[in-house]
């Protein structure tokens, strides 16, 4: 058995050598394929993390009539709470609210103008996902004591985010089916190659007896080393976009929430076996015509 | 045709109007009915596109027949599976027209690499491939690659690659088709070699001087039908003989008969060379 496995795998390297150029490119663009669908899938894990970040920042100030007592105020924090989603729903008094945007805005000259302070008593609610956030803004909103439309939060932003993911996933599928199917017509077309080239090698086998799975194996492994490596290569690649795109963006945005760590061994195993189980069936479909062929003449 | 004269059971081959259409309008065969049995030694004659080969073919599987029935030791082919194919082969042992070997091989690796393919071990290899190439009496050029091998070894080496499975029938297509006639000579002692040992031999030919040489049993095609069968049975069974095989089959005056492929088979004068 051992012996047989040997052969077999003698077989497909010494084909793989022979195929260079044809097997450069079969793996290349299975790598690239791999890379950008395996991207996505990584992206989209990521981002969920950086989506629950989002959650967890964005936050919208709810500000309250003018005309609502300071005591009264601060007991609308239970009815808020009490709107599922919300995770926290912070007091600001105008006072507090008045030093914090001179803080954030120091060339305001407040003494200067001459009036009281403008600033409602107001809360700032923070909500547990981010799906939620319309929802929970609806029923703050609706709180007696709320002013009117005194909801405020960054919708626009948040919509923009949102679309540029979605936006950038199906051009990253588009950009990564045409790669597949690219790649599976360049593995196809190199096991073709295999089979032309090894022609002499297959009559003799099955003139000799050999069996159909030991004509046909070695060239069904050489899809499957081909679809392999480009796997493995995708891995090491993702791998690396995802340090240089950790250090780069997501650091500019921490504030946003950090993405995974990279999973590497689940990553290699997954787009390994993706890539293999890929270049097995491409190269199935290039052998199955030889064998149809021999069929033809039985009738 | 000839009625099976044996007592014992089924013949080993059994031929029953055999008929292979390549297309609708190229027939290979047209009604072939023809038995052979276990041990035998048998010329296939004709001139080229007789049908020699088809017939080979048929049994080989290599090519499928259209209609009547292929019988190997009792075993009908018409129905046999495709997976089945290969471990029909492997109790036959095949020698191609051309001789089939891989160039870039050496000639122990050509066998070698055939009892691979077939599942051996490399144990199996060394054990077995020099005894091999001693039967073909090639072990001294074991290490030799197929260009660097006159005709006559090239079609030795290909003898001993059919003999890897220790096959019981031995299916050779041509074997002299590219040698001088002292090579010729020598593969079909070969072959008579491996005969005497039990194995059954068909032997696929035009060269009628070998033909003659050797006096096995002759079974003359022509346009896909069997002209003559002759028998050498040592039972005593009255064989057709020559005169009848001259006498029935005159060749149609074309190029083929420049040959000398289809004179008399007692004058066989005229050298294939
Ligand atoms: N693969 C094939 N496809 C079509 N026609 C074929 C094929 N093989 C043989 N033939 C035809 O069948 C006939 C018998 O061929 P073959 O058995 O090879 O003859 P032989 O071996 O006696 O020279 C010939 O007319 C030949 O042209
Ligand atoms: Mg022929």
């Amino acid at each position: 058995m051992l012996d047989r496995i040997e052969f077999l795998i003698g077989e497909s390297f010494s084909a793989l050598r022979r195929n260079t150029w044809m097997t450069f490119a079969a793996v290349t663009t299975v790598c690239m394929a791999i890379f950008i669908l395996g991207g996505l899938g990584l992206a989209f894990f990521s981002f969920r993390n950086v989506v629950v970040g989002l959650g967890q920042r964005a936050e919208m100030k709810v500000l309250l009539l003018d005309t609502l007592p300071d005591r009264d105020a601060s007991l609308l924090q239970g009815q808020i709470l009490a709107i599922p989603g919300v995770k926290s729903a912070t007091f600001v008094p105008r006072s507090e609210g008045l030093k914090q945007l001179l803080k954030e805005n120091p060339d305001i000259d407040v003494e200067g103008l001459q009036i009281d302070n403008p600033l409602p008593n107001a809360y700032v609610v923070r909500v547990t996902e981010l799906k939620d956030f319309d929802i929970v803004a609806d029923q703050v909103g609706r709180i007696k004591g709320v002013e009117p439309r005194g909801v405020k939060y960054p919708a626009d932003e948040k919509n923009f985010l949102m679309d540029t993911v979605k936006v950038l996933q199906w051009l990253g599928m588009a950009l990564g089916a045409i790669m597949l199917a690219t790649s599976g017509i360049l593995i196809y077309n190199s096991i073709r190659m295999s089979v032309v080239a090894r022609r002499r090698e297959i009559r003799i086998m099955q003139l000799v007896g050999a069996t159909r799975f030991m004509v046909w194996a070695p060239m069904l492994l050489e899809g499957i080393v081909q679809g392999a490596i480009g796997g493995a290569l995708a891995t090491l690649i993702l791998w690396g976009a995802h340090n240089v795109v950790q250090e780069a963006v997501i650091k500019g945005l921490s504030a946003l929430g950090r993405p995974g760590v990279f999973p590497f061994s689940l990553a290699f195993t997954v787009l390994v076996g993706a890539g293999a189980l890929y270049g097995f069936v491409c190269s199935l479909i290039a052998v199955r015509e030889p064998l149809q062929v021999k069929r033809s003449l039985a009738t | 045709m000839r009625q099976q004269n044996t007592s014992a059971g089924a013949p080993y081959i059994a031929f029953a109007n055999v008929e292979v259409a390549y297309s609708d309008f190229v027939q290979g065969l047209r009604g072939v009915t023809l038995n052979i049995d276990k041990g035998e030694f048998v010329f296939l004659c004709g001139r080229t596109g007789s049908g020699k080969s088809t017939v080979l073919k048929c049994l080989s599987r290599e090519v499928w027949h259209t209609s009547g029935s292929v019988c190997l030791e009792g075993r009908e082919l018409t129905h046999l599976p495709v997976k089945d194919v290969a471990h029909l082969r492997r109790q036959m042992g095949i020698v191609p027209q051309d001789f089939g070997l891989l160039p870039n091989k050496r000639v122990w690796e050509n066998l070698g690499y055939a009892m691979r393919a077939c599942g051996r071990t490399r144990r199996e290899v060394r054990k077995l491939v020099p005894d091999i190439l001693e039967r073909v009496n090639m072990l001294q050029r074991a290490d030799a690659f197929p260009r660097e091998l006159s005709g006559g070894e090239q079609q030795r080496v290909a003898i001993g690659r059919a003999l890897i499975n220790n096959p019981p029938l031995l299916l050779a297509d041509e074997p002299t088709g590219n040698l001088d006639p002292q090579h010729s000579v020598e593969v079909i002692e070969l072959l008579q070699q491996l005969n005497l040992r039990g194995t059954t031999v068909v032997v696929a030919t035009h060269d009628m001087p070998i033909v003659e040489k050797f006096g096995h049993r002759v079974v003359l095609l022509d346009e896909g039908r069997i002209v003559t069968n002759t028998l050498d049975h040592p039972d005593g069974q009255p064989s057709l003989d020559g005169e009848i095989l001259s006498s029935k089959y005159q060749p149609q005056t074309n190029g083929q008969d420049a040959l000398g492929l289809f004179g008399p088979i007692p004058a066989g004068g005229s050298s294939d060379a």
